[in-house]
């Protein structure tokens, strides 16, 4: 994107994960032919820190503040062009008095000493439940399995750098476009920093090049923002490739330490789970992720005694948040080994061990929520895929399963509101305006599908738009909730347009509101943690002499297909990412906080060449309490995929397998 | 990154004059610089004088005289794909070479350069050995051929002395109807350098022939292996007792690429597919060249 007298900013990031900053110097990169202006914490009209949950995460550091992870910002450089603006970034000296970071979740959990500037003590969250006696049930169980799982810090490695274009306008304001996961929490944030009321800053979506949660904490809006406003001139900042691994919140690296029991049968006694997730200085999204590796401790089986802890902690590693998943691959990777490990000691297979358990209408799961209907889809993704996982043993193959649930919507107590608007033109055309971001996943393709069904107008006169004319707020486009949430508001919307004879240059506003979810923490007889949860079963297919995966069998519950092209697209690349997961992804940190995979070649992703056949199967068992049934499909597809690799390269060389990711070292040699 | 220090170079048009020039000290010959390139790059070489030597007639030549297959110093993995004379009598080294890098790489890297690099993980060195390869060198001094089996000496270190070029590589195809196979084991397909790789040889009376490259300093020829299986008939026992010879040929290391053992597991697991595959191809029923069985 461009517009006329554009200017170019460029970021200069920490140099040390944490260090005081004594001086920034900016003389040399001022003094650089076509450097306009140089932008630091004094420059920050308003509030310093941003953060959708909490206000703690600097957009820039200032003399006197101590850096926290190598994604700080010290400065913005604004220059006639992108090279000179990067070039004068690298020409500002910054001196400091260094300090020994903390990169070790459990040593920074142990310390007296704060790991990041400003927040005080290194634990960010801890979410705690329990059901019953679980020590007793274990001490009990026929079998029991004790294990510790570690899983490895994530980069989304989405295809486009985060960026921003922000335009002064002409009354005075700013328009700002942003490549976002949700533009009113981006306005209000930029609005804080600068210090302005929220009227006079617009942000517009920019469809992003994906995100998969990686674009939800602001990266570099408030500081482009902050550059346009005050040299009053447009300016845009695209973060390189570095500066883009080293900024955006990662997915959390945990250590479970699992305990799961069951009898003689195989039923499940009881689940005993203490989680330790390394959660980066600054809290992100952190907290609700370990809250949700907490809540999905239990995976989608029924067990009558559950105890669990998830501690989130703060660390001078890079910022960890939200990620295609959100914390609960990490614990369903664990819960699903113990299964296969109880299954091996019971004498019966992983189908079996997972049908005697699963989750069905009626029965507790987990925190204590009464499951409804809506949980048929677990059952019938493990029948789906019963004939492939037979066909594959008798065949000889090594075959691993995982079945997984994962919510959709934030749930946990968090009220949910999406709003969209209809609005019928002079021109025939429908402007059909929600709150959620297109990120190549197709939530505009969604909408457009709801108001042609509902309205029964041609496709070519619907005109998608997300943008903050109107107050359509909703947060984040997350937690596998797009789909669910725009058919809920499209149609409302539509409802009303129809009600009132469709109306030409009227708003008419549809509302999906989530409010009837419990947090962790309430005291109420059978929460309701979440309104919605989906379904997948997956099964591995490996070759046994080697471990190559051959195939991968995908089923996914996703209560109603609205587009099943977009839903298979979903579940083949949430496979893709899954298998990379279990194998070969890593983002690892050295002892100074630095990443040490920083291109996207070394970060593992899984070539297309390399991919397995992925045979998609769409379930369709309807969530009672949402539009058309919808579920949500974003997330889940990569959940179970872990555990069934790791089950299939079990059967190659006998190895169960604990620690993410399995390496291209396997299988090992008897 | 840049090359960062100087050096001379230079095109000689015959062979006479490359020996001449490679005389001075700090020569280096050049050929598809696929090797030579990124080492200078990386400062692991400092060559005074690169010889560049893709200016000598002659040395781009597939040849077959009689049962002999010469390969001059400037054929590259391309060549061998696009060659009819590879295609009709060894086979297996269009199945080697297509399995080398990408088609980048291919168009330019030569399998004598291959040979003499001499990385552990040399593709080109298994597929010629089972073929009882000689390398053509050519020095002050004249002429002289030595036996790949003895060419090797070590990681990147040959038989080549100061002021030698070596000018091609002479196979030596068995007198009797045989098939071969490659397999070269890799992190991923394409682009990647051998965890462990595979050349297998099978004769109409029996001979077999492998070696293995990737899992020792050099590529090696498993002759207990051959030893064994000679003249009999590759029953799945006898194939089974072939694997637990494995261990005793190969030494391999734990690597960035790959573990010891996994090394050592998938060895068994190539030599068992290898000789299978080889076997059926030598029948007319294997599967069809390129076809990876690993």
């Amino acid at each position: 994107m461009r517009v006329p007298g554009m200017l170019h900013g460029a970021l200069r990031l920490a140099d040390h994960a944490r260090a005081d900053v004594l001086g920034i110097d900016t003389e040399a990169a001022e003094a650089l032919e076509g450097v306009v202006a140089v932008y630091t914490g004094d420059h920050v009209p308003g509030q310093l820190s941003v953060g959708l949950i909490h206000t703690d995460w600097p957009v820039f550091i200032p003399i006197g503040g101590r850096t926290s992870y190598l994604g700080d910002v010290l400065a913005i450089v604004v220059a006639e062009t992108q090279q000179i603006a990067r070039e004068a970034a690298e020409l500002i000296h910054i001196s400091y008095d260094v300090h020994i970071p903390f990169t070790d979740a459990s040593s920074a959990l142990d310390s007296e000493e704060d790991a990041v500037w400003g927040l005080d003590g290194n634990v960010l969250s801890r979410s705690v439940y329990a059901r019953g006696d679980t020590d007793a049930a274990l001490a009990d169980s026929a079998h029991v399995i004790s294990e510790v799982f570690e899983t490895q810090r994530v980069e989304h490695a989405f295809l486009e750098p985060e960026s921003t274009l922000a335009v002064p306008r002409e009354d005075g304001g700013l328009h700002v476009y942003s490549g976002g996961q949700g533009v009113w929490d981006d306005r209000d944030q930029i609005c804080a920093v600068l210090d302005l009321p929220t009227d006079e800053v617009s942000v517009q979506l920019v469809s992003n090049g994906g995100a998969f949660g990686g674009k939800e904490d602001m990266s570099n809006q408030a500081q482009t923002a902050l550059a346009a406003h005050l040299s009053g001139r447009p300016v845009k900042c695209t973060l390189t490739r570095e500066q883009s691994m080293l900024v955006h919140a990662k997915r959390h690296p945990i250590r479970i330490d699992l305990s799961v029991g069951c009898d003689g049968d195989g039923k499940l006694t009881g689940v005993k789970a203490r989680m330790i997730g390394d959660s980066g200085p600054y809290a992100s999204v952190g907290m609700k992720v370990l809250e949700r590796a907490a809540g999905h401790a239990s995976g989608p089986y029924v067990t009558p005694t559950i105890d669990v802890e998830a501690v989130a902690v703060r660390t001078n590693n890079p910022v960890c948040g939200a990620f295609r998943g959100f914390g609960a691959n990490q614990a369903q990777f664990a819960m699903e080994g113990a299964l296969d490990r109880l299954a091996e000691k019971v004498g019966i297979t992983g189908w079996e061990m997972r049908s005697r358990n699963v989750v069905e209408p009626g029965v507790i799961w987990g925190p204590g929520q009464r499951m409804d209907d809506g949980c048929l889809g677990a059952r019938q993704c493990l029948e789906a895929v019963k004939e492939a996982y037979e066909t594959a043993r008798s065949e000889g193959k090594a075959v691993g399963l995982g079945l997984s649930l994962k919510n959709s919507g934030l749930g946990n107590g968090f009220k949910e509101v999406a709003r969209a608007v209809i609005r019928f033109r002079e021109d025939g055309q429908v402007e059909v305006r929600h709150c959620w971001t297109e990120m190549g996943q197709g939530v505009h393709t969604v909408a457009l599908q709801v108001a042609v069904t509902e309205l029964g107008v041609e496709p070519g006169r619907i005109e998608v738009i997300v943008d903050t004319s109107r107050e359509l707020g909703a947060g984040q486009t997350t937690g596998s909730r797009g789909t669910l949430m725009a058919a809920g508001s499209v149609k409302a919307a539509c409802e009303a347009a129809i009600a009132d004879g469709c109306q030409i240059g009227v708003d008419y506003p549809g509302e999906y509101i989530i409010d009837w979810t419990n947090s962790l923490e309430e005291d109420v007889e059978e929460p309701i943690l979440h309104s919605t949860f989906g379904y997948a079963a997956q099964v591995v297919i490996a070759d046994p002499e080697t471990g190559k995966i051959e195939r991968v069998v995908a089923a996914q519950d996703v209560g109603k297909a609205i587009n099943p092209t977009l839903c298979e697209g979903q579940v083949e690349g949430a496979v893709h990412m899954g298998l990379g997961y279990a194998l070969t992804e890593d983002f690892p940190t050295d002892e100074t906080g630095r990443p040490t995979n920083m291109t996207l070649r070394s970060l593992g992703i899984i070539r297309p060449k390399d991919m397995p056949d992925v045979d998609v199967i769409l379930v369709e068992a309807p969530d009672p309490g949402s539009p058309y049934g919808v579920k949500g499909v974003g997330e889940l597809g990569l959940v179970p995929t872990a555990g069934a690799v790791a089950a299939a390269l079990h059967q190659v060389d006998g190895v169960w397998r604990a620690r993410l990711p399995f390496g291209v070292h396997q299988p090992v040699s008897p | 990154m840049t090359i960062a220090h100087d050096f001379e170079y230079v095109l000689p048009r015959t062979l006479e004059d490359a020996i001449d020039v490679l005389g001075r000290p700090g020569a280096q010959v050049l050929a598809g610089g696929t090797d030579v390139v990124p080492w200078l790059r990386d400062d692991l070489i400092e060559p005074a004088l690169l010889v560049d030597i893709k200016a000598i007639p002659g040395l781009g030549e597939i040849t077959i005289d009689d049962s002999r297959i010469s390969l001059g110093a400037l054929v590259t993995f391309a060549d061998l794909i696009a060659s009819p004379v590879v295609a009709a009598h060894a086979p297996l080294l269009a199945e080697m070479a297509s399995q080398v890098a990408s088609t980048g790489v291919r168009n330019r890297a030569t399998v004598v350069g291959n040979v003499c690099s001499a990385v552990p993980s040399l593709d080109a060195g298994p597929a010629l050995m089972v073929y009882d390869a000689q390398v053509e060198v050519v020095g002050p001094d004249g002429d002289r051929l030595v036996p790949l089996g003895e060419w090797f000496v070590g990681p990147r270190t040959t038989r080549l002395r100061a002021g030698e070029v070596c000018t091609g590589v002479t196979l030596v195809l068995p007198p009797v109807d045989h098939a071969g196979a490659f397999l070269k084991l890799a992190r991923y397909s394409g682009e990647d350098l051998a965890q462990a790789n595979l050349a297998v040889v099978v004769t109409e009376d029996r001979n077999y022939r492998l070696a293995f490259g990737a899992v020792a300093p050099v590529p090696l020829r498993a002759r207990s292996i051959e030893v064994l299986l000679a003249g009999r008939e590759l029953e799945d026992s006898l194939v089974e007792e072939a694997a637990q010879l494995v261990a005793d040929e190969i030494s391999p290391i734990t690597d960035i690429r790959a573990t010891a053992s996994y090394r050592s597991h998938m060895c068994r697991v190539m030599l068992r597919r290898g000789l299978r595959a080889a076997r059926d191809r030598l029948a007319g029923t294997g599967p069809p060249y390129g076809t990876h069985v690993i």
